[in-house]
């Protein structure tokens, strides 16, 4: 299957390389159903990379650096395209930073980073493929993540 | 790790020798976990603390002029009362601070009501909160030196040094201890604390003896078994006390930590009946064997053994004032 067949951008993001079930997922958390640009999202193309893939593209969408960190933590290692005019300004691998700041919370909900009332932002480290809370110090795996939606 | 350079004969040696601690290494630090100190800083401070016991007279005048903001936001006796005898013991002052009169009930928020604190100019502020990682904000909000007396369930670091200096009074040396953590290891910060300090100290054995339900967590089992041997065991192995023993550590089990409802009190009930520590049972322990609890106890020992030389544990409460003196003497800046 060609993924050009799920449409064309002159300018805007292309994400490519998504883990297979991950699409909807990204798709949801940046609010696409809200976009203004045509959205084009696929799933199950061949990848000689990793087996079978998402694609996701949004016509005249900039993401931010919270919203790239957010992709990295669902599928590592995806590729975002930037588009312009119709060719690739710019591409990059997403990566998990070693400092997640408001991104995810705490899932010990005893800890300070949880309490609505201390209006504390969340800051999370990430090393060795473990996430420990900046706070209470409890460290916890990637299936363990409450992402916080903006 | 320090390291020394040497020219000689032409050529230039490097000697890397370890690292001399110095009291003026804690000034203006913060304690708020026992990961903050190295090995050696530990050490240090469990040595200033004899030091300070031994020759107490000599530290009369040492925090003279010097202001403490306890923040305690939970009740507490024990921790509040050492620290304020502390400073007392060293000429210092406290900074009268009654939580239930303070912002804090109007909803200020932790950060604001330590920032506010700290422009009375405290020299340093020791801090309780019920939620974890508190310590951690407070001490990320000012400038002072901060201790933890205690952030919710996270950690108690003073208590996990007072332990410490503890068992080195009763044997002289920590390596080499073999101790049984015993009750609440599920819960119990106290117990984590302890067990991964011991963990640094060579020779050293743990036996974790509890009910079922309250076992030690599987993920503070993987980060011990590199580097302590340790062993687990239900309750009935209080009945096979001996010789072996140095040392036995142990807990409250609270109520609330079994579920609500007549099946949660049955289990804890039941519990409570089969960790009690009786006299009887201590027929074959060695006689210099010690029994350690961070109090308050409720039912677990049988108060006729507060009379037997094995108790330890008010000696232990006791031993608080000079690892909180030797704390604060060290971090607050003369």
């Amino acid at each position: 299957m060609n993924d050009k067949i799920i449409g064309y951008i002159e300018n805007g993001i292309v994400i490519d390389h998504i883990s297979l079930g991950k699409v909807f997922e990204i798709a949801s958390l940046l609010d696409l159903g809200t976009q203004e640009g045509r959205v084009s999202l696929g799933e199950g193309y061949e990848s000689g990379k990793i087996g079978k893939k998402g694609i996701l593209k949004v016509e005249g969408m900039v993401l931010s650096n919270y919203e790239i960190n957010l992709i990295a933590l669902i599928a590592e290692h995806a590729s975002v395209s930037i588009i312009k005019e119709g060719k690739i300004a710019d591409k990059y691998r997403t990566e998990i930073p070693n400092v997640l700041k408001g991104i995810v919370l705490c899932p010990n909900l005893a800890c300070i980073s949880n309490d609505v009332n201390q209006m504390v932002i969340s800051l999370i480290n990430f090393k060795d493929n473990l996430f420990k809370c900046h706070y209470c110090s409890k460290e916890f795996r990637k299936d363990e993540l409450r992402l916080r939606k903006i | 790790m320090e390291s020394n350079f040497i020219y000689k004969e032409g050529r230039l040696y490097v000697i890397l020798m370890e690292k001399t601690v110095k009291k003026e290494d804690f000034i203006g630090r913060d304690f708020v976990s026992i990961d903050d100190f190295s090995f050696d800083e530990i050490n240090f401070v469990l040595n200033h603390a004899k030091h300070i016991e031994d020759n107490f007279q000599d530290y009369k005048d040492n925090l003279s002029r010097k202001l403490m903001a306890p923040l305690f936001f939970e009740g507490s006796t024990r921790t509040n009362t050492s620290f304020q005898a502390a400073m007392i013991h060293m000429n210092g002052r406290i900074l009268d601070f009654d939580v239930s009169q303070s912002s804090v009930k109007k909803g200020e928020i932790l950060r604001d009501t330590v920032k506010v604190i700290e422009r009375y100019r405290p020299d340093i502020m020791v801090v309780r909160h019920n939620l974890d990682g508190s310590a951690i904000l407070v001490a990320d909000s000012v400038k002072v030196p901060v201790i933890n007396a205690g952030d919710g369930k996270n950690q108690h670091p003073t208590q996990t040094l007072l332990d410490l200096y503890t068992i080195k009074q009763i044997r002289e040396n920590i390596n080499g201890t073999k101790i049984a953590l015993i009750g609440d290891l599920k819960y119990g910060r106290t117990v984590h604390s302890l067990a991964l300090a011991l963990s640094g100290y060579s020779d050293c054995e743990i036996e974790f003896i509890s009910p079922d339900s309250l076992k030690m967590p599987a993920y503070l089992l993987e980060k011990l078994k590199s580097k302590i041997k340790f062993s687990e065991y239900g309750l009935e192995r209080l009945n096979n006390l001996n010789k072996e023993f140095n040392i036995i550590y142990m807990t409250r089990v609270q109520r609330e930590r079994f579920p609500e409802g007549p099946e949660g009190k049955e289990e804890y009930d039941k519990v409570c009946k089969e960790y009690h520590l009786k006299k009887q049972m201590l027929k074959e322990v060695d006689s210099d064997f010690k029994i350690l609890h961070p109090l308050p106890k409720v039912h677990e020992i049988e108060p006729e053994i507060d009379d037997m030389p094995y108790a330890y544990y008010f000696d232990q409460l006791g031993n608080g004032l000079y690892i909180r003196m030797a704390l604060l003497d060290l971090l607050v800046k003369k």
